[in-house]
């Protein structure tokens, strides 16, 4: 597994070199230049947090932040450690963005922005030291593709050469869930990518607007010359869809092998 | 880097201050930007119009700066207004959900006309 790191000064006038260095590891690993500022970002307002509440008080020390890169697959994970005092920020509740001026307090933004740019977020005070462990499948995602605001899907996306894309949905499958979905497809679509496997096996319920929504999910594919197929479906899951006839309608597979058999025949 | 340009409007119906902020917030700078517009403020100068067309990138340190200035211009009966935000910043504008509460146009001009 590669691995590199960086070490800066504690101070605000330091973090962009540990920003760039992320985003070239981004960029190192064929990300696309908003994945590559997703990372950016997200270092920033790590280390933002650092300097700011880490060291309240005390100089500066040289080479307090560390940051480190490494690459497993498409998967990128950044730490970021520091030396002072115990602090998770994960522990701390979300700002929320519905919420008015009056309601809002200024804290919390940096780390909320971190969790929504980046796949998996973990915190561990180890060695001494606070660990922010940010981690980010790297998927070629075009500019054009979405908003960092639209990122927060129940879904999850991976790609597979230059056609393939598996999204896998999760939880409750009713109609924002499959608004979503749609858009995800569409801009990957858009993007160029032609095929579609659906992994349903995290999907625990579905309502009847998810169902119908299936349908033009469906209707989409067909207008827009692209194949989906419909993977691993909960048995419950395939009785509402048989009741209904979409099962007729889609192509089906019990696994994921078999979905992508389907699409290269 | 950071730069400000700005222009009163005085002779308008409504006098405003455009402001033309370029390059990049983050939190080594965004002090700069609430010292600017604190400046403007102290000068009695009450209603904005920030052009952000050629502001290519904002951390949350920069839209912290934007919600005190906002904050400190409401019981002034002030005005803050931006216009034409690249898609990373009208991103990060999004994420934190300040789109819906400070008035986003599309160009200067919408801006400045907007009652």
């Amino acid at each position: 597994m590669e691995r590199e790191c960086l070490r800066i000064a504690c101070v605000f006038d330091e973090i962009a070199r540990a920003c760039e260095f992320a985003q070239n590891a981004a960029l190192g690993m064929g990300s696309s230049d908003l994945e590559a500022y997703h990372c950016y970002l997200a270092v920033d307002e790590a280390c933002t947090n650092i300097v700011e509440h880490g060291r309240r008080g005390e100089s500066p020390v040289e080479a307090c932040i560390e940051v480190c890169f490494q690459q497993e697959g498409a998967r990128l994970t950044l730490i970021i450690s520091d030396d002072s005092s115990p602090f998770d920020p994960l522990a701390q509740p979300d700002p929320d963005p519905a919420s008015g001026l009056d309601g809002r307090g200024s804290g919390g933004w940096g780390i909320y922005f971190i969790k929504r740019l980046m796949d998996e977020v973990r915190y561990v005070h180890e060695d001494g030291r606070n660990h922010l462990i940010l981690s980010k499948w790297i998927r070629q995602m075009p500019d054009s593709a979405l908003s960092i605001a639209a990122t927060r899907l129940p879904i999850a996306v991976a790609t597979s050469g230059a056609k393939l894309v598996k999204i896998a949905p999760s939880g409750r499958y009713d109609a924002r869930c499959a608004n979503l979905l749609s858009d995800e497809v569409g801009r990957w679509t858009d993007a160029g990518r032609s095929q579609f496997i659906i992994d349903m096996s995290g999907v625990s319920h579905i309502s009847s607007s998810g169902l119908k929504l299936l349908v033009n999910l469906w209707q989409r594919a067909r207008e827009r010359r692209t194949r989906i197929i419909l993977a691993r479906i909960p048995t419950h899951i395939r009785e509402l869809m048989e009741v209904s006839g979409l099962d007729l309608i889609f192509s089906t597979a019990e696994t994921l092998e078999q979905a992508e058999a389907i699409l290269t025949k | 880097m950071l730069e400000f340009q700005t222009t009163h409007l005085d002779d308008a119906e409504t006098p405003m201050s455009i402001v033309e902020v370029r390059g990049r917030v983050d939190s080594s700078n965004a002090s700069e930007l609430g010292e600017h517009l604190t400046s403007l403020i102290e000068q009695g100068h009450i209603r904005f119009v920030l052009d952000f067309s050629l502001l290519v990138y904002m951390s949350s340190a920069g839209l912290r700066e934007l919600v005190n200035i906002y904050r400190r211009l409401q019981p002034l009966g002030g005005d803050l207004r931006l216009a034409n935000p690249t898609a990373r910043v009208r991103d990060v504008l999004e994420l934190a959900g300040l789109h819906t509460v400070l008035r986003v146009y599309a160009t200067r001009q919408d801006a400045v006309k907007s009652r």
